[in-house]
């Protein structure tokens, strides 16, 4: 092949395969370049169909969310939470040096695992209580419990640092301090107290139930009786625990409530036009919940509404769909309309084969924090609505 | 019969899935911007010789021209500048527009073909930037309309040989194709998602073409052809939601030998799309009009026994074209186009190219300059 064959062979060769890229871009302009015009965004409202919002209550109970709620006048001044913890019996004698003995109790530490706390209210501590052993923990009241609760009964404070965001929080109770912590025989080994808390205002923190990384703690630091003999600890876990609390709001029926303890939630049906339930293309959407009144919670420890989709309507016991969650964080006091972006969730009722038009509202964590709300419904005259905007299907076959 | 096989294997194992030939801003409407179907010979030429070239699909009688089993394919490569009252843009987009496979029967004074050609290209992306005004207040969107795909024309197609002077053809097409189109918005706002719509515009019609090419004397050879390709309906996503006529294309050629190196011709070609234009405006299109396209150009060979060896092709070309962005408008190109190509094994490959100066334009508002260079290979095993 001759020289110049090869610079022409090469050259188509080039232009072959250098060109083959695609840059079809260009700026659009209308009418001329837009077939089928512009996309259009259609902006609408969708009221909750009425009657068909409601509230139901009953779904997690108090301490299920391995939480115990303890305040003093929050999250409304006639809000209080006293926590009872009952721990396991500790052991008469323990095993030491290859027998059983007794021991005397050196020293005692008491310890609260903070979960969460207003971190604006300063000089925060936990009163610790003695409760008596006949109190019948299947039978509490807050009443019965602040009855307990007297200069007599007090055991100690547990103070938190202001800088304490979270974790344990301890005393150690020495000498003549462990005296009103002796356990008779008509306690049967089993401490039981009560916790309340109290800081520069009203205040409440939220604190660990037995079932939780940071439960109560009740240690025992001991010396066995025995002729050659060194200290040794005692820990004793919470059999029981829970807490009792002053106020027990209850839903209004014509109001939707979620959170509270036991926990409430709301299911809102709302009737999908077909043009959107069809084809449209749903590129925002948005829940408007109008508070009845501000919103309940503890401040700087906000609550999150969550908002999932069913499965299947089934009433109160309907399965909600697993796949997607909108949620919105409520600051306590709130009073304007909460807004939740659900744009994920109304997608899922597009289509043939797409979920209920419903929605559920509940608490999180549930039955594990302050924060409750109460919206409008459609029965109170201010009706959960959606505003949509989404996009119609593109007329294509507009050449 | 092993050659026919192996050029058909060949020929199947090179040919892409979609055909479309080079785009343009003026393929944005209607059907798109019309196809050539013509070899990167008949390119270099501006079309001038594509009435007596049997590697191009413009007449069914020029098939008489493949003296052996062939098959041809070609890529293109289109790069465009393109200015609208929206702004400037610089565009490339490589394509297949033309593909054939043919040869004469033995013993038989009858030629055969089958080829796969661009009948329209809609290939484009547009892109909208604008604020519009949501829950009160201003957002940021840009928007995206595309569209890739076109209308792919596939031929059958026979030329008899009557004596030594006539040749007479005739081809049955099928008229399929789709557009895969989509488009976009997005907002700068992120509480809105972005939206993404896509269909596919499908098309499917049938026509017919008759040819025939008269030899007069030693040097003058004429062709004229006519086509009818009925009316093509367009589905959406498998849903009818149109017909649309299309055109009947009358054209005619001739070329003269001026020496026995030297050949020059003519084409034009008469096609009466305006039939189409009630179905577009029904469908919201900006409707269509008839188009004239004519072409003239030489071909120069060195060696007249080798005529694909190193030829020197120029040709001009002007043409209408049918879907005018804004109704009532037209639309037209002009382009000049040279062509080359190297022979090997006694003619039996070929490798040829072409480059084309385009200018296309509707008013003042809407230029378009491009080169379009196109390559070819045959096969004639």
């Amino acid at each position: 092949m001759s020289r110049r064959r090869r610079w022409l062979g090469g050259g188509i060769a080039f232009v072959t395969l250098a060109g083959c890229q695609e840059r079809l871009t260009q700026p659009g302009e209308c009418p001329a370049l837009c077939p089928g015009g512009t996309p259009e965004v259609i902006e609408e409202i969708l009221d909750a169909i009425p009657q068909f919002d409601s509230t139901f209550t009953g779904y997690a109970e108090r301490g299920s969310a391995q939480v115990l709620l303890v305040s003093g006048g929050t999250p409304a001044p006639a809000d209080t939470n006293i926590a009872v913890v009952v721990f396991q019996p500790r052991p008469a004698e323990i095993q030491f040096a290859g027998a059983a003995r007794t021991y005397v109790v050196d020293s005692i530490r008491l310890g609260v695992g903070l979960i969460a706390r207003d971190t604006a209210v300063k000089n925060l501590r936990f009163e610790v209580y003695r409760l008596p052993p006949t109190l019948d923990t299947t039978a509490l009241t807050y009443d019965g419990v602040r009855a307990e609760l007297s200069v007599a009964s007090f055991l100690t404070n547990i103070a938190v640092p202001d800088s304490a965001l979270r974790g344990p929080q301890s005393v150690m109770l020495r000498a003549a301090e462990i005296a009103p912590l002796v356990l008779g025989p008509a306690d049967g080994g089993r401490l039981r107290i009560a916790i309340s808390v109290v800081g520069d205002s009203p205040t409440g923190t939220r604190i660990g139930q037995r079932n939780s990384v940071v439960p109560t703690s009740f240690e025992s630091f001991v010396t066995p009786d025995a002729p050659t003999t060194q200290p040794t600890e005692i820990e004793v876990v919470p059999e029981f625990d829970t807490y009792v609390s002053r106020v027990a709001p209850v839903p209004t029926p014509d109001l939707l409530t979620v959170g509270g303890v036991p926990s409430s939630r709301s299911l809102i049906r709302f009737a999908l036009p077909r043009r959107l339930r069809d084809s449209a293309s749903v590129v925002r959407a948005t829940l408007e919940l109008v508070p009845s009144e501000p919103i309940r919670g503890l401040p700087n420890d906000a609550g999150t509404l969550e908002v999932r989709t069913l499965t299947s309507d089934l009433g109160a016991k309907s399965p909600v769909s697993p796949l997607v969650l909108s949620s919105r964080v409520l600051p306590a006091n709130a009073t304007t309309t909460v807004e939740v972006e659900i744009g994920q969730l109304v997608r899922l009722w597009q289509g043939p084969n797409g979920l209920p038009s419903t929605l559920e509202l509940q608490m999180s964590p549930e039955a594990g924090t302050f924060t409750e709300a109460v919206f409008g419904s459609s029965r109170s005259g201010t009706t959960p609505r959606i505003r949509f905007e989404y996009l119609r299907a593109f007329p294509f076959e507009r050449p | 019969m092993r050659r026919i096989a192996l050029t058909l294997l060949l020929a199947g194992a090179i040919v892409p899935q979609a055909l479309p030939a080079q785009s343009s801003q003026f393929g944005v409407r209607g059907l798109g911007l019309p196809g050539r179907e013509q070899s990167v010979r008949a390119l270099g030429t501006g079309g001038a010789f594509a009435s007596f070239d049997g590697e191009s699909s413009v007449s069914p009688a020029s098939l008489a021209f493949l003296g052996r089993i062939t098959a041809t394919f070609t890529i293109l490569n289109d790069y465009r500048s393109t200015a609208t009252p929206a702004g400037e843009a610089s565009i490339r987009d490589p394509r297949f527009p033309q593909f054939l496979v043919g040869g004469p029967i033995r013993r038989f004074p009858l030629t055969l073909g089958l080829s796969y050609s661009n009948y329209t290209t809609r290939d484009y992306s547009l892109a909208f930037p604008a604020t519009i005004t949501l829950r009160g207040q201003p957002v940021a969107v840009n928007d995206t309309i595309e569209s890739r795909g076109g209308i792919n024309d596939f031929r059958l197609a026979a030329a008899y040989r009557l004596g030594q002077r006539w040749v007479v053809g005739a081809g049955a097409h099928i008229i399929t194709g789709s557009n895969r189109v989509e488009v976009r918005r997005t907002f700068a706002d992120t509480n809105y998602v972005a939206s993404r719509q896509r269909a596919e515009l499908s098309y499917a019609g049938f026509g017919m073409s008759v040819g025939v090419i008269g030899q007069f004397g030693e040097v003058l050879m004429v062709s004229a052809m006519a086509r009818t390709d009925g009316r093509v309906s367009l589905d959406r996503d498998s849903t009818e939601v149109g017909k649309v006529d299309l055109p009947i294309t009358v054209g005619g050629a001739a070329r003269l030998r001026i020496t026995p190196k030297l050949h020059v011709a003519g084409q034009a070609l008469y096609r009466n799309w305006s039939t189409a234009n009630d179905d577009l405006v029904a469908l919201g299109g900006t409707g269509a009009a008839n188009t004239l396209e004519a072409s003239g150009g030489f071909e120069f060979t060195p060696d007249p026994r080798r005529p694909y060896k190193r030829p020197i092709r120029l040709g001009v070309r002007y043409a209408e074209l049918p879907f005018p962005l804004t109704a009532g408008e037209s639309a037209s190109e002009y382009g000049v186009s040279l062509g080359s190509g190297l022979s090997f094994a006694a003619e039996r490959a070929v490798i040829g190219v072409s480059v084309e100066r385009a200018w296309r334009d509707q008013g003042a508002a809407y230029k378009e300059t491009a080169w379009i260079v196109t390559a070819g290979v045959t096969v004639r095993p």
